[in-house]
């Protein structure tokens, strides 16, 4: 009798034990992913989230955030209504000749629509003997394919001299290899895919990119895509720099790749690339330069006289390197090079489809067809431009955007850091930046660009508004001392935007109001 | 008996319970790659550590190394690797001298699909209209408006020809593996919002290798059905087999590239319906020869936004639309499920950042050349060419039929062709047409076959190519040997190797050629 309890209360103790350690284990998994999740993210921006998704249960904040929601809709509709005209949503019974009249007369009017050659970036070169020649080589090539080599062979040709032109102008050593893509996001999207594979071939299964927050949006993009986890480092408030051991101190088993930028988009500043270099190095991990947006200019920058961190494949420990021909180096829209320090990364690029039906598949890129005519028309700007045309264009870029930088140290304005190259960065810690941005657009027609985190705005000097440095800086002090005046002067609908945002805790719900302007890229209601 | 150990009883719970958590990935593998498949391939993987095998597979990498640089090399005139240091002052001279050269392939009228332009009169006005937008980029809508509006309106006339509602939506995309692309990752999103962590799709094994690209790409997994092999048409009977609560959607052609196939759509959309899932037509290929097909005298059935349970649709225009490359419409039929393809990031320093489809900056030429062609063309214009294109296959499919030895692949009903042989080699039949009229034939395997695309280039040389094709056979049946014919042998080693992720590794020297100068 004593015995047959004795055996149930072992029998009880071992169902106990069991469903204990079953609690456990699946309770010590759980709190791993949070933990990770806390270390990406960080613990404040996890929590806030949580607590804003609990609060939109209730009705009346749901019914707040609704009321939010359609003045955005309308917002974005209203705004888009203004710019366009006649719209054709049924195909033309007969077609004619006159809707080429029509097209030439759109797009005369979006010349008037703003001024040329006051934008932020946007348009590198607006001059009409590069506007002509590209239109005259691209003319031959409007149906070319770069899918079917066979079919284009001149231009896989082309293809292969604009990549191997890029190679060297970044000193890549032999065995360096690249493919065109068509455009920023692009090549980073396939540099993302390249380490993800490198990972998994490691057995990594989860793999972590560490960045900067300065970072362009594409990665965090391909993060999204590809299922990799990013983790974003705020960079110093005065330098606009990241910080090396911080970038350490988060490398760990996981870690694929650290991604710089030369330069950042929002500030214009170059990430501590030798130092990011040397981390890549000692962890075995990779390293890639985002040089899409300093492109053909990094490469003569000395030629022209200007002094810039070395951002080539010359930098320890860099195993790949992005640059866009069509920024700076004032080609068509929709070309851009990714370069790898070896053919083996390259390879985890590609996709290939052995058992397919239709025939053996495989592709470099993301695209299956590709548009020759734009690589016909880059390879025409690139070789008659040759190195002589680059340095001074580069020339005249770089010395606008130093008189720029010499010429508005104001005490109400602060540059972000030291930008060294085209893009320039303004904020304020006495007035509202973005109210200083807007009133520099309506004071001389301006088209600048905004930045949050902080909140500023930029300014990027291309061939286009290179001419224009001494109105910018006598406009931009004119709208300081205007909002100096009255900060509430001209405040526009983005100020309030960005105004709303910086208030959200969550700020997807501030990205849902947004998702308006998208939907109207496309659509006409 | 053993001692009670409490320690024991918690290793042993904890090692069961990790065992457990794998079990459910361990059987998804199992149920969508086959035990077959995961024995063939880590068993080919473990002999390729052997260095007899190792061998072997060396000396056939290098042998497809060394003739598609051979291929690719042959073509190349004087290359430039350096920047040259004063701009060439003769570039045009340089382009216009390839440019003609190239010529012969475009416009001899004898190459499978591939080049898809109007005739030079709309090639004329495609020119014409991209002079005016060679640098315009509609990511920047406010500084290219008109980029922006001739784009909506692309979008906005494709879903009327397909008959979309009032809530039907699209976006612009730099072509059909874009398109494929972003409805599946819609998909994915939409299984998310479901709590479905790891969705899967299925599709008929004709579906396009962009649609296997996608599910690469995020982690989705695709589940791949036989078609009928008479037919050359998905069963829906079993597709339904297929579906599981982790279902997001099914994928379908009309028609498909490699048999030129309509699958059973309306059965598939009653199916996705009745199972609250998804349902894409990937018709990207005939995408402008479906909506006029009545019109031009050729009924077939529906394939468009009228069917039930039609979600999403892929559309190229730069195929049979016959604009310039690089340009295709995804259409949704609700608003929600067109924004799960955007991407948003709010709190990017660089300001707020949302983008419709994969590209940041993107070529707004296209889009303006586009607009041109499909606006002077107008519905006659398509019904035209589809009148051109139909006429030229339905031929060709007559006459082929009367020749023994080779026979059409089910019944096609637009422009897209497959033969096989019951008899010869059809690679070899493939081949040699090739070096009989310098015909462009697309190979296509499991079956084997060969394939023709109709298309307004080429549709005015049916005759000949009926002609070549008869000559071909011929030729094949005095000599059968496959080993004497390029392609033939090419697919014979792919057939023979077992392990196909050998293949992929091998056939990836083609993208490694594209881009070496």
């Amino acid at each position: 009798m004593l015995r047959k309890l004795r055996v149930e209360r072992l029998k009880d103790e071992r169902v106990v034990l069991i469903l204990s350690t079953i609690t456990g284990t699946l309770l010590f998994q759980k709190v791993v992913k949070l933990f990770r999740l806390f270390r990406r993210q960080g613990i404040k921006p996890v929590i806030s989230t949580f607590f804003t998704r609990l609060m939109m249960r209730f009705k009346f904040v749901q019914e707040k955030i609704d009321k939010e929601d359609s003045k955005a809709k309308e917002l974005f509709q209203k705004h888009f209504d203004e710019i366009t005209d006649n719209k054709i949503e049924v195909i033309p019974e007969q077609g004619s000749l006159e809707y080429l009249q029509i097209l030439k007369n759109r797009s005369e009017q979006d010349a008037k629509s703003h001024c040329e050659n006051r934008i932020s970036g946007s348009i590198y070169h607006h001059e009409g003997y590069i506007l002509n020649l590209s239109a005259e080589a691209m003319k031959y090539y409007t149906h070319a394919n770069p899918l079917h080599p066979e079919i284009f062979p001149s231009v896989r040709q082309m293809e292969c001299e604009i990549v191997q032109m890029c190679l060297n102008m970044f000193n890549g050593p032999s065995g360096s290899c690249g493919t065109i893509t068509s455009g920023g996001t692009e090549s980073l999207l396939l540099a993302m895919l390249a380490y993800r594979e490198w990972g998994r071939k490691k057995g990594i299964s989860d793999p972590e990119v560490i960045v900067s927050e300065t970072v362009h949006a594409a990665i965090d993009k391909a993060a999204f895509y590809f299922n990799m986890n990013l983790i974003q480092l705020k960079v110093d408030k005065t330098t606009g720099k990241l910080n090396p051991s911080q970038v350490k101190s988060y490398i760990n088993s996981r870690t694929v790749a650290v991604f710089g930028s030369a330069p950042n988009y929002p500030h214009g500043n170059f990430d501590p690339l030798e130092e990011l270099g040397q981390l890549a190095l000692r962890y075995k991990i990779n390293f890639h330069i985002d040089a899409c947006l300093g492109s053909f200019l990094l490469p003569f920058a000395k030629d022209a006289g200007f002094d810039i961190p070395l951002c080539d494949f010359r930098v320890q420990g860099v195993t790949s390197i992005s640059c866009d021909p069509h920024k700076y180096g004032y080609t068509p829209k929709g070309i851009s090079i990714i370069m790898y320090k070896t053919s083996e990364l390259r390879r985890f690029q590609y996709f290939s489809c052995p058992e397919w039906t239709g025939g053996l598949y495989a592709t470099p890129t993301i695209a299956g067809s590709r548009p020759g005519v734009i690589s016909a028309g880059a390879w025409a700007v690139i070789t008659s431009m040759g190195k002589n045309g680059y340095v001074e264009c580069t020339k005249k870029i770089l010395s606008a955007s130093r008189f720029i930088i010499e010429n508005t140290q104001l005490p109400e304005l602060k540059i972000i850091g030291q930008p060294l190259l085209s893009i320039i960065a303004f904020t304020s810690e006495t007035l509202n930046p973005h109210a200083i941005g807007d009133n520099l657009s309506k004071i001389g027609k301006w088209k600048i660009d905004f930045l949050q985190n902080p909140p500023a705005f930029h300014f990027c000097v291309t061939m286009a508004n290179a001419d224009q440095a001494e109105n910018f800086v006598e406009d931009l002090k004119k709208a300081v001392e205007r909002v100096k005046n009255d900060p509430e002067a001209g405040k526009s609908e983005t100020v309030a935007l960005y105004g709303a945002i910086a208030k959200m805790p969550d700020k997807g719900i501030v990205g849902n109001l947004f998702l308006h302007y998208v939907d109207c890229l496309f659509s006409f209601n | 008996m053993v001692a009670y150990s409490p320690f024991r009883v918690a290793a042993f719970t904890i090692l069961v319970m990790i065992l457990v958590q794998k079990i459910p990935r361990l059987w998804k593998l199992l149920r969508t790659k086959g035990f077959k498949s995961i024995l063939i391939h880590k068993f080919s993987r473990l002999l390729l550590k052997f260095s007899y095998f190792h061998n072997q597979y060396i000396k056939k990498d290098r042998y497809v190394k060394e003739s598609l640089q051979h291929m690719f090399l042959s073509t190349r005139e004087d290359p430039i690797h350096v920047l040259p240091e004063n701009g060439i002052k003769n570039v045009m001279q340089k382009i216009e001298h390839w440019a003609k050269r190239d010529m012969k392939f475009q416009y001899g009228g004898r190459i499978s699909g591939s080049v898809y332009h109007g005739g030079e009169e709309i090639n004329q006005i495609a020119i014409n209209a991209m002079k005016y937008y060679t640098f315009a980029n509609p990511l920047h809508p406010d500084v290219f408006p008109s980029v922006r509006q001739m784009e909506s309106e692309l979008v906005q006339v494709t879903i009327n020809l397909y008959h979309g509602s009032n809530q039907s939506c699209g976006v612009l995309t730099s072509g059909g593996t874009e398109s494929l692309l972003l409805a599946v990752l819609a998909y994915r999103e939409w299984g998310k919002l479901r709590g479905i962590d790891e969705p899967e799709i299925i599709a008929p094994d004709t579906i396009h290798a962009a649609v296997d690209k996608a599910a690469y790409y995020f982690g989705v997994t695709l589940i791949k059905v036989k078609v009928d092999q008479t037919t050359r048409k998905v069963s829906p009977r079993e597709v339904r087999k297929k579906i599981s609560s982790s279902t997001v959607a099914i994928i379908a052609s009309a028609p498909n590239f490699p048999n030129g196939m309509i699958d059973p759509l309306e059965e598939l959309g009653n199916l996705a319906q009745i199972s609250n899932i998804n349902f894409h037509i990937d018709a990207c290929l005939g995408g402008f020869l479906l909506p006029f097909m009545e019109d031009a005298g050729f009924p077939i059935e529906k394939a468009d936004f009228r069917l039930n349970g039609v979600t999403s649709i892929s559309c190229d225009l730069h195929k049979y639309g016959c604009t310039p490359k690089g340009v295709s419409v995804l259409m949704f039929s609700t608003p929600e499920l067109r924004r799960l393809a955007y991407f948003c990031s709010p709190e990017w320093t660089g300001g707020l950042y949302v983008t419709p489809t994969m590209s940041g900056s993107r070529p707004g030429v296209l889009s303006a050349g586009s607009w041109a062609v499909l606006m002077s063309l107008g519905k006659k214009g398509y019904i035209e060419i589809t009148r051109t294109v139909i006429k030229a296959a339905r031929f060709i499919v007559e006459e082929v039929s009367k020749i023994e030895n080779i026979k059409v692949v089910g019944e096609p009903e637009l422009s897209v062709l497959c033969f096989d042989s019951d008899s010869l080699n059809i690679h070899a039949i493939g081949n040699a047409m090739t070096k009989i009229g310098g015909w462009g034939i697309s190979h296509v395997q499991n079956p084997n076959g060969i394939h023709y695309h109709v298309t307004f280039a080429n549709a005015h040389t049916a005759e000949s190519f009926v002609e070549d094709l008869r000559k071909a056979v011929m030729e094949v049946e005095i000599d059968p040997e496959a080993e004497h014919y390029e392609t033939a042998a090419l697919y014979g080693m792919v057939a023979e190797t077992q392990d196909k992720s050998i293949v992929g590794d091998i056939s990836k020297h083609f993208a490694d050629c594209l881009f070496t100068a």
